[in-house]
């Protein structure tokens, strides 16, 4: 069974009495073990399917599969604990709970989580932190990380329940070339040693360079599906540091 | 269960995360409990204040008065009847409990004479020293009042009013001098406060007080001994003259008997009736309890039958407690609304800074919402913060409030009085306060979306 399968989906906004279609028809079938990027320019609608694959929205027609399960049927509270136990998110501007420590912050998501001891969940949180290189840095405050840093620990909080798929939302958006290099390498580790499925959206070539295939999205459609060429990996422009998270059409 | 104290720990959490927030968050609401209790308790120190001021006046008064004795058919009125009797007062005092105290009155009309001055007072009354405390009188201006063993041994004493001081002494201190009441030297011992006109006008001030044994023995109106003087003026004054337009002495019906025939013929009853016995309930409630306690005791002593009528009558103040029940009420509405509108106004704080805090948390909650919470998990989670620091809150106003008062009592001496009803209402309150304006502030932050929040800068 595929891990996910899109079949025609579609997503229309209604701003007032006009209708903006942001997707128009999207089918795409993603497979376990996989790491893909999502690339489109701001306003292809990539932020928007990325959502939807995420559990975060609905379509406005078309059938998702998650893991068999189809979830365009699900309520807004069976998808929110789809999300919990299913999905990881690492979002661009690391989203880390201010003045909490980092332990705390990748314990969080178990808040919402049955089960599980206390002392167990701390072991494994503790094990995430040493497997993202920050073992020293258990008790430090988001404030008092650097960026990449930062995303690391957001990184190890997405893996604690032990997701089945990670949802990566320009992750390097908020980085330096050096520090997205690293991350990338890091998604590049988990993905081959734990077989960990990860999508990677962005709007710059060099990262999507990074994962096995890139699908290219604009206006609403896919237009190339293709394996990446390995050798652009290694060309990761200074340029991708500034870049900015395409909005949501409108 | 578990599910709970984990939101309560979350919900901890999210507070101790931002120490500054949370402590902003719970002003509010310490200041309107703080305000609750300070103004609940300094207010009820003020109602008891004013009903003991109330009480002074005689709201907790009874009176027992004689019943009407009646012969041939002619009724003698009210007080006529002569079986009320000090061991009664005695008696009242001992076995009623709802009666404070109680003391015997011996009325009398006289003039008195100090020096060249003379002065009829309104009122004297023949009594004992439980008659101050009935009367809640107790402070002396100038002096001391007489006791017990002044009433056993019917010591010529008394203490007078502020009135009789400024007429028959003009101003002096009357404490060691002597007045003579019908040719009788009394001591003054001492001088009451003032105490002003009573409700019908009549100045409670114009008053002598003296043991009620010697106003009684040595005396009162009827003669108990014959007293050669006057029966001789009153022989030599049966001649009319023109002057003496209207008699006010009795004609001798009878020779008087001469000093010898006294001697050997000495009165030999002693009635030991009192006109009347003035008595103070424990508090306004219990009037009625007190009256039924005295009425059967005293229909016991008088060994009066079933069916048979009382031989004395007990009259309460209806119009004073009525007084007293109603400002005691309008108080305690008066401090009820004053607590509400602190609590509103609490309350509102609450809701404002909570919406504040949404606000301010927008990419927290859709953070939380993308990683798995529930629209109902972040209701919870606003909502039992807004409890918890209503409830932190309600505790620290509790104490402040209990300060406040205490200060006040201190500084300014005003009475204040411990309000537990006022300290649990509050805690009640205080919950209910956040779960009220919390749930506002809550239930928005469960509505967001997760995409939006995410996203809000």
């Amino acid at each position: 069974m595929d891990l996910i399968e899109l079949r025609e989906i579609c997503k229309t906004y209604h701003l007032g009495e006009v209708d903006v279609p942001v997707l128009m028809g999207i089918t795409l079938i993603i497979k376990h073990g996989e790491m893909v990027s999502l690339m489109g320019a701001s306003g292809s609608g990539k932020s928007t399917l990325m959502n939807i694959l995420g559990c975060l929205d609905h379509a406005t027609s078309g059938q998702y599969f998650l893991e068999g399960r189809e979830v365009s049927k699900l309520s807004s509270n069976q998808r929110a604990e789809l999300r919990n136990r299913m999905i990881g998110f690492v979002f661009q501007s690391f989203n880390l709970l201010p003045r909490t420590s980092a332990l705390e912050n990748i314990l969080m998501p178990l808040e919402y989580r049955h089960g599980g001891s206390r002392r167990a969940n701390l072991e494994r949180a503790k094990d995430l932190l040493e497997r993202v290189g920050l073992g020293d840095r258990m008790n430090h405050h988001p404030s008092q990380l650097s960026g990449g840093q930062q995303q690391r620990v957001a990184i190890a909080r997405s893996l604690i329940n032990q997701p089945s798929i990670l949802f990566a939302d320009e992750p390097t958006g908020n980085l330096d070339s050096h520090t997205s290099a690293e991350i990338l390498e890091m998604f590049q580790k988990l993905n081959a040693d734990e077989k960990i499925t990860i999508l990677v959206v962005t709007h710059s070539a060099e990262i999507a360079a990074h994962a096995q295939r890139v699908i290219q999205i604009s206006d609403g459609r896919i237009v190339d599906d293709a394996p990446s060429h390995p050798a652009a990996g290694s060309l990761l422009a200074g340029g991708a540091a500034a870049a900015q998270t395409g909005g949501r059409a409108s | 269960m578990m599910k709970f104290l984990r939101q309560i720990r979350t919900a901890m959490r999210a507070m101790g995360r931002n120490i500054n927030r949370a402590l902003l968050n719970m002003l509010g609401i310490v200041i309107g409990i703080a305000a609750v209790i300070a103004m609940m308790e300094v207010g009820q120190g003020a109602s008891k204040a004013i009903e003991r001021t109330i009480s002074s006046m005689g709201s907790n008064t009874l009176l027992v008065l004689p019943g009407a004795a009646a012969s041939g058919g002619i009724s003698w009125g009210t007080g006529s009847s002569m079986t009320l009797t000090s061991a009664d007062c005695e008696a009242v005092t001992r076995e009623c409990p709802d009666v404070r105290q109680a003391a015997v009155l011996v009325r009398t009309s006289s003039q008195l004479i100090y020096g060249n001055r003379n002065w009829v007072p309104n009122t004297i009354y023949g009594t004992d020293p439980d008659y101050l405390e009935v009367r809640e009188w107790q402070v002396m201006a100038e002096g001391e009042p007489f006791t017990a063993r002044d009433v056993r041994s019917s010591n010529k004493v008394c203490v007078v009013g502020q009135t009789i001081k400024r007429e028959l002494f003009q101003g002096e201190s009357p404490v060691g001098k002597e007045i003579r009441l019908k040719n009788v030297n009394f001591k003054v011992l001492g001088v009451l406060t003032a105490k002003g006109a009573n409700l019908m006008g009549m100045d409670q001030d114009d008053i002598v007080l003296a043991p009620w044994t010697t106003i009684k023995y040595r005396i009162s109106n009827q003669k108990t001994t014959g007293q050669s003087s006057t029966a001789a003026s009153s022989t030599s004054d049966a001649v009319n003259t023109l002057s003496n337009l209207y008699p006010t002495s009795q004609v001798a019906l009878y020779p008087d008997l001469s000093t010898v025939q006294q001697a050997d013929n000495p009165l030999p009853v002693r009635f030991t009736n009192v006109d009347q016995i003035i008595l103070a309930a424990r508090t306004a409630e219990t009037i009625p309890n007190a009256m039924d306690q005295i009425t059967s005791l005293l229909r016991e002593r008088h060994h009066l039958r079933a069916g048979e009528d009382n031989d004395f009558q007990i009259r309460d103040m209806t119009e004073l407690t009525k007084t007293l029940a109603s400002t005691s009420a309008m108080m305690t509405n008066l401090l009820l609304v004053v607590a509400l509108i602190s609590l509103i106004v609490g309350g509102v704080g609450i809701m404002n800074i909570m919406l504040v805090s949404v606000t301010e948390r927008t990419r927290e909650i859709g953070l939380r919402m993308a990683i798995g919470a529930r629209g109902r998990d972040i209701l919870l989670q606003f909502l039992i913060e807004a409890v918890l620091l209503c409830l932190a809150g309600g505790l620290l106003g509790i104490g402040l409030g209990r300060g406040i008062s205490s200060l006040v009592a201190n500084v300014l001496h005003w009475p204040t009085a411990i309000s537990l009803n006022a300290i649990g209402l509050s805690v009640v309150v205080s919950c209910a306060v956040g779960i009220i304006f919390g749930f506002y502030p809550a239930w928005r932050a469960s509505r967001l979306d997760p995409i939006d929040a995410l996203r809000y800068e």
